[in-house]
């Protein structure tokens, strides 16, 4: 177990977004978050990354409460997370795109940098070398030199998680990685994600597609409301009462 | 790069022949242009790469200048001491400023930076005992005779050492920012511009960031104030209004926001612009206002960045390098 979240609550005025959710993350497991529009997947994505303080409750990752502690750090604890929208730097080049990515191992301080010392440069060529590497990884690096808001958008998709991987996460977010792919990418997106499970990196992914969470994750979590109704095994999920009676005339279990 | 040098080497031939045998009144607006390019600079930072308009740049600007003012006479610290001194000075200031207003995003920020120049300038005209108010502070020492090895005695009284002095800062205004902007700060600045959440998730800390841009920014007007003070020799609460922030933020505009150049650019032709429509007095301030215009609505990236996109539709092979 690498995360525990313990009784998280966020209201917004008088909405309940994410009410008391009890959940937690084991290291290496690909997990999903799935549950009607508006059950609070995103919101309780925002609050485990600090995105938005949550109300209550504690984000315990490896022993310390990150409950409320501002965006960037999280990220520098190694939670990394992609946004559904706005996920890219549009304006700046894939390969800018990826370099910021990997802002949190840059550890060679201000004045090291601007006194031009060795070491400063030595990371810098380092994390430069690390960039190419993943572009490479997801086939991005024939457009480096591009404007992000020039690539098409599977290729978005794949720079927004070249992106996350460019920071070395030891848990990645995904906030409905497959929405707007069609079935091709889809499969592509599979195999990505298992890529970076055999990476060792742990992840954790909010979801529409049923098809394509029974198919990749070990456990699934059921929203409905801002409350978790399900926890198990996707086939016990497919199974349960419940939680087809929340999809009941939405979706079709494959 | 390399080929980046031979313009440069170019432009720094040029900038040391060029006041060698120039009329003293010419050499005047080197100096004036130099300065206010620094003051450009500094605010070029906020508004080029945080995508922050800053309306208070003036204040750093003035409070540069009355603490190298005051430091000098009163306390009769050495001109050198108390040129980097009052950078600090402001960025002291810049800290108190900096930390409630950068919270706030954009009008408001720019609001908030409003409120302070206004305060500030009041607080020139007002504190008397400390500024002698709107008559200002006269007889601000020059930095003195500096005993240099080969050059021998150089007295900054003289314009063409104070012209050196000026180019001098302002070449280490320029190649600071370059570098700062090229390494992983710049890259964070830009990130937080485009898109602060997602800056956020990657583990950019946008107040950190912001906080360091806008001391750097204030120091660097700082500087700029105390080489202002020590070549007028005289201050006064006019210099450093509201208007002048505004002077600032339209050179840097006209210039290009968007370059590290753009700022210098920008105060040197409106440096220089208004002084060779003297011949045409009473239609000056007119025509100045037509190419500010004209500027504006046909070069929305400013002179430099006109210029670059020019040089850079020249060469079509651009893009494909790593």
């Amino acid at each position: 177990m690498i995360l525990q979240i313990q009784g998280l609550t966020k209201r917004f005025h008088g909405l309940t977004a994410v009410d008391r959710v009890d959940m937690h993350v084991d290291k290496g497991e690909i997990l999903a978050i799935i549950g009607p529009n508006g059950a609070g997947k995103t919101t309780l994505f925002n609050c485990i990354t600090n995105t938005l303080p949550p109300t209550q409750g504690s984000v315990i990752w490896k022993g310390e409460n990150i409950a409320g502690k501002g965006p960037h750090l999280a990220a520098q604890k190694g939670i990394i997370r992609s946004f559904q929208h706005a996920n890219l730097f549009p304006a700046l080049t894939v390969k800018e795109n990826v370099l910021i990515g990997a802002h949190r191992r840059y550890a060679g301080g201000f004045w090291k940098t601007m006194a031009g010392a060795k070491s400063a440069g030595k990371e810098e060529q380092q994390i430069q070398k690390a960039a190419s590497e993943v572009l490479k990884a997801y086939e991005l690096i024939d457009k480096r030199n591009r404007p992000a808001r020039s690539l098409s958008f599977g290729e978005m998709r794949r720079l927004q998680i070249a992106i996350c991987m460019a920071g070395k996460p030891e848990l990645l977010l995904l906030d409905e990685p497959a929405g707007g792919l069609n079935p091709e990418e889809t499969q592509q997106l599979m195999g990505m994600i298992r890529r970076i499970q055999a990476q060792g990196i742990t992840v954790c992914l909010v979801e529409h597609d049923m098809k394509f969470v029974m198919g990749l994750c070990s456990r699934v979590i059921v929203l409905d409301a801002g409350r978790k109704i399900a926890e198990g095994a996707p086939a016990e999920i497919q199974n349960n009462q419940q939680v087809i009676k929340v999809y009941l005339g939405g979706i079709q279990f494959a | 790069m390399n080929k980046a040098i031979l313009p440069y080497g170019i432009l720094g031939i040029l900038l040391i022949i060029i006041p060698f045998g120039m009329p003293n009144y010419y050499l005047h607006l080197m100096i004036m242009a130099g300065i206010s390019s620094i003051l450009a600079l500094s605010l070029g930072l906020l508004v080029g790469y945080l995508g922050l308009v800053s309306f208070c740049q003036a204040a750093f600007y003035g409070i540069g200048a009355y603490t190298s003012a005051l430091f000098t006479m009163h306390l009769h610290i050495p001109f050198w001491v108390s040129l980097p001194l009052s950078g600090l000075v402001a960025v002291f200031f810049g800290i108190i400023i900096g930390f409630p207003s950068l919270k706030t995003k954009g009008p408001y920020f720019s609001i908030m930076t409003l409120g302070f120049g206004q305060i500030m300038s009041l607080i020139f005209v007002n504190w008397v005992d400390l500024t002698r108010g709107s008559q200002g502070i006269p007889g601000i020492p020059s930095p003195g005779i500096l005993e240099l090895p080969l050059l021998g005695a150089i007295s900054f009284k003289d314009k063409i050492p104070y012209y050196f002095l000026v180019l001098a800062i302002l070449v280490i205004t320029f190649f600071f920012m370059r570098k700062l902007l090229t390494c992983q700060l710049g890259r964070s600045l830009t990130a937080i511009r485009e898109n602060e959440m997602l800056a956020g998730a990657v583990g950019i800390r946008a107040m950190k960031y912001k906080l360091i841009a806008f001391m750097i920014s204030t120091f660097f007007a700082g500087l700029a104030g105390s080489l202002y003070a020590h070549y007028f020799r005289f201050i006064s609460p006019v210099s450093f209004t509201v208007v002048q922030s505004f002077e600032t933020l339209i050179n840097v505009i006209f210039g290009g926001a968007a370059l590290l150049i753009g700022p210098v650019v920008g105060s040197t032709l409106l440096t220089v612009i208004p002084e060779a429509l003297r011949m045409a007095s009473e239609y000056r301030n007119t025509i100045y206002a037509v190419i500010l215009l004209l500027v504006i609505l046909f070069l929305p990236g400013g002179i430099a960045g006109e210029l670059k996109d020019r040089l850079l539709a020249k060469r079509p092979s651009e893009g494909g390098a790593p």
